[in-house]
C-alpha cells in the first residue's frame, strides 16, 4: 500500500509545483480539450496529494505553470488522491 | 435574386453587425447559419449567430391568393458570452439581449418592402455552463417577421 511520502515521490519526479499563498505542493496538470455546447473550451485540473489540498478552500487562487486559477471543487478519490478542478 | 426568408435573415445579420460596438463583440463575429463550434482562443468569442427557424404559411391551405403567399419566417438570434463567474456572463447575456433588440428594432421591417410585420418571439432561459474552464454562456432570443412573396417565385 503506497504512502503519501511514496505519492510525494511521484509527483516530485512528474508533476509541476503549484503554488498558493499558503504553502506550494506538488501536483501533476491536466488542461484537456472540453465542449460546452457549441463553444470550444478546456477544462483544467490538478492531482494531487489529499493531505496538500485538503484545506484549500473553493475560489483559492492557485499559480501553475505561471497561469493563475481558481479552485471550483474538490474531488477525492478516497484512496489519498485529489483532483481539484479549476477555473479562471 | 435569393429567397426573401434569406434575404430576411441576411438583413438581420447586417443589422446586429452595424451594432457591434453596442454589443460589445468583435465585427467579425456576427455569423448566420454558424454550425461550427466557437473557440475563444481563436477570437470567436463573444458572438451572435442567426439561423433559420420553421417558415410558415399564414393560410392552413399554403395561400389564399392566386397572386402571393404570406408567411411567417421565425429567426433566432443566439448571443454567446464568456467570462469569469456566471453573474458577469449573465450580465453580459442580457446587456447583449437588449443590443439585439435595440439593433433589429431600428429598422423594424429591415428596409424589405415585402416584410410586413415584425414580432418578438421571447427569449429562452439563459444556458450557463460553469464546469469549463471559463463561464461560457448563451441566450437565444426569436423574432417573426410576417412577409409576402409571389406565388411563382419566391425570391
Amino acid at each position: 500500500m503506497e504512502s503519501d511520502a511514496d505519492r510525494l515521490s511521484y509527483f516530485s519526479a512528474g508533476g509541476q509545483l503549484v503554488r498558493h499563498a499558503s504553502g506550494d505542493f506538488w501536483a501533476i496538470f491536466d488542461r484537456e480539450f472540453a465542449l460546452s455546447g457549441n463553444v470550444e473550451s478546456t477544462q483544467p485540473a490538478l492531482v494531487a496529494r489529499s493531505i496538500d489540498v485538503a484545506s484549500l478552500p473553493k475560489e483559492a487562487v492557485l499559480e501553475v505553470g505561471g497561469a493563475v486559477y481558481r479552485v471550483k471543487r474538490h474531488e477525492p478519490d478516497g484512496t489519498g488522491m485529489t483532483m481539484l478542478v479549476l477555473g479562471r | 435574386m435569393t429567397h426573401r426568408a434569406e434575404q430576411i435573415v441576411d438583413a438581420v445579420v447586417d443589422a446586429l453587425q452595424a451594432a457591434t460596438a453596442a454589443l460589445e463583440i468583435p465585427a467579425a463575429n456576427v455569423f448566420a447559419h454558424r454550425a461550427l463550434t466557437l473557440a475563444e482562443n481563436q477570437g470567436e468569442l463573444p458572438a451572435v449567430t442567426v439561423t433559420f427557424e420553421d417558415d410558415e404559411p399564414t393560410s392552413e391551405f399554403g395561400t389564399d391568393n392566386i397572386a402571393f403567399i404570406d408567411s411567417l419566417l421565425t429567426v433566432q438570434v443566439k448571443t454567446f458570452a464568456v467570462g469569469d463567474s456566471e453573474q458577469s456572463v449573465k450580465l453580459s447575456l442580457m446587456a447583449q439581449r437588449r443590443q439585439v433588440h435595440v439593433a433589429l428594432m431600428a429598422d423594424p421591417t429591415l428596409s424589405l418592402d415585402f416584410v410586413m410585420v415584425p414580432r418578438y418571439g421571447g427569449a429562452a432561459a439563459p444556458e450557463i455552463d460553469a464546469s469549463t474552464e471559463a463561464v461560457v454562456g448563451s441566450l437565444e432570443t426569436t423574432w417573426r417577421y410576417l412577409y409576402r412573396m409571389n406565388i411563382a417565385d419566391p425570391g
